[in-house]
């Protein structure tokens, strides 16, 4: 049951546009668990990762100099730089 | 015969200025193709920041981003290129550029070897200068933008004007001129909803905003190189044609030199058999 989308938006290129589960967003005041239905959120973020579960997978993001808008169905991140990051 | 190793000298050297323009143009021709993709790609990150400021921005309208000024100097950053070899790309931007109010007086940003040098030639001081480079780079978009928000935050600067040539297809481009401070107005009012923010409203609006500005930046390097990628390929193209033209020319004197020399030798043997007898 995937119900938000999320959305890696870099001047590069879109990393990412999928239905997830939950996000784990590195806030520039702490870490930040996003699930469907959070009320609307605007934050900016410190340089760190992101992580996606999905049926029980985790993908993890690498993103720097970015900022998150988290509405209930969907999260926006928009970087300056993003990255995938590899295996475990 | 002087005259014709003179021609087939000429012949030989357009021979190799049109192999360099033939180049020029593929090479213009493949890069174009990448400035493409890029900006395309570019657009969704900018709608995406576009989106988000029109909807913050009806909870900020007291921000020092959306109040136009009366003091501090106006400021153009001027996208061209760092070569000529492009038809009328740079004096296009050069003449648009010099008509704009407040030109010749006001902190610029500058994009382009040869636009910086010709804005020198007439006495336009730069304030900051970049190259344009192979292809745009978001770093340097950065590099503007970071040179530019702090003066415009601290009142140095009360307008910033992008000025770029948009790119529609290789025939088409178009000049635009973009504010980008202060913030347009609000081309509709979003209906108020609540909003988290985190850690402050002012903090993160002023990323907003950094990012916006960025992109936009990014996004008028990416059309000016296509612009320019584009202007170079039609003024190789015209100049291969024309060496085509020339080339046929040269071979057309070349062949009537060599046939005029023929009939004068042997006239000058016939007279000479004539003289013998």
């Amino acid at each position: 049951m995937a119900g938000l989308r999320l959305r890696i938006v870099t001047p590069h290129d879109e990393l990412l546009d999928d239905s997830v589960d939950l996000v784990i967003l590195p806030g520039s005041e702490g870490q930040l668990a996003v699930l469907p239905g959070h009320i609307p959120l605007v934050t900016t973020l410190k340089d760190g990762e992101i992580r996606a579960d999905k049926d029980g997978t985790r993908e993890r993001f690498f993103v720097g100099g970015g900022w998150a808008k988290v509405s209930s169905q969907q999260v926006i991140v928009l970087a300056r730089e993003a990255e995938a990051v590899e295996g475990k | 015969m002087g005259s014709m190793r003179d021609i087939r000298r000429r012949i030989r050297s357009v021979e190799s200025t049109q192999q360099i323009t033939r180049a020029m143009n593929m090479i213009a021709a493949s890069r174009l193709r990448r400035a493409q993709t890029s900006a395309e790609t570019n657009r969704a990150f900018t709608n995406a920041v576009w989106d988000a400021i029109q909807e913050i921005g009806s909870h900020r309208v007291s921000s020092p981003f959306w109040r136009p000024r009366e003091q501090g100097v106006d400021c153009y950053i001027v996208v061209g290129a760092d070569k000529g070899l492009s038809g009328p790309y740079n004096s296009n931007i050069l003449r648009h550029f010099l008509q704009s109010p407040g030109a010749s007086d006001g902190m610029h940003a500058i994009v382009g070897r040869r636009l910086r040098s010709q804005l020198e030639f007439r006495g336009i001081s730069v304030d900051y200068y970049e190259e344009s480079g192979d292809l745009p780079d978001p770093e340097q978009a950065e590099r503007i933008a970071n040179h530019i928000m702090p003066l415009f935050q601290s009142g140095e600067i009360k307008t910033v004007t992008l000025l770029y040539t948009r790119f529609f297809n290789v025939l088409n481009r178009e000049l635009q001129t973009v504010r980008l401070l202060p913030l347009d107005e609000l081309r509709q009012e979003r209906s108020r909803q609540d909003l988290l923010w985190e850690p402050s409203e002012e903090a993160v609006f002023e990323r907003l905003v950094h990012h916006y500005v960025t992109s936009l930046i990014y996004n008028g390097l990416l059309e000016g190189k296509a612009s320019e990628l584009s202007a170079r390929m039609v003024a190789m193209d015209a100049a291969t044609e024309n060496a085509d033209q020339v080339i046929k020319e040269l071979t057309q004197l070349y062949n009537r030199a060599r046939q005029a020399s023929i009939t004068q030798e042997l006239a000058e043997i016939v007279g000479g058999a004539e003289a013998l007898r």
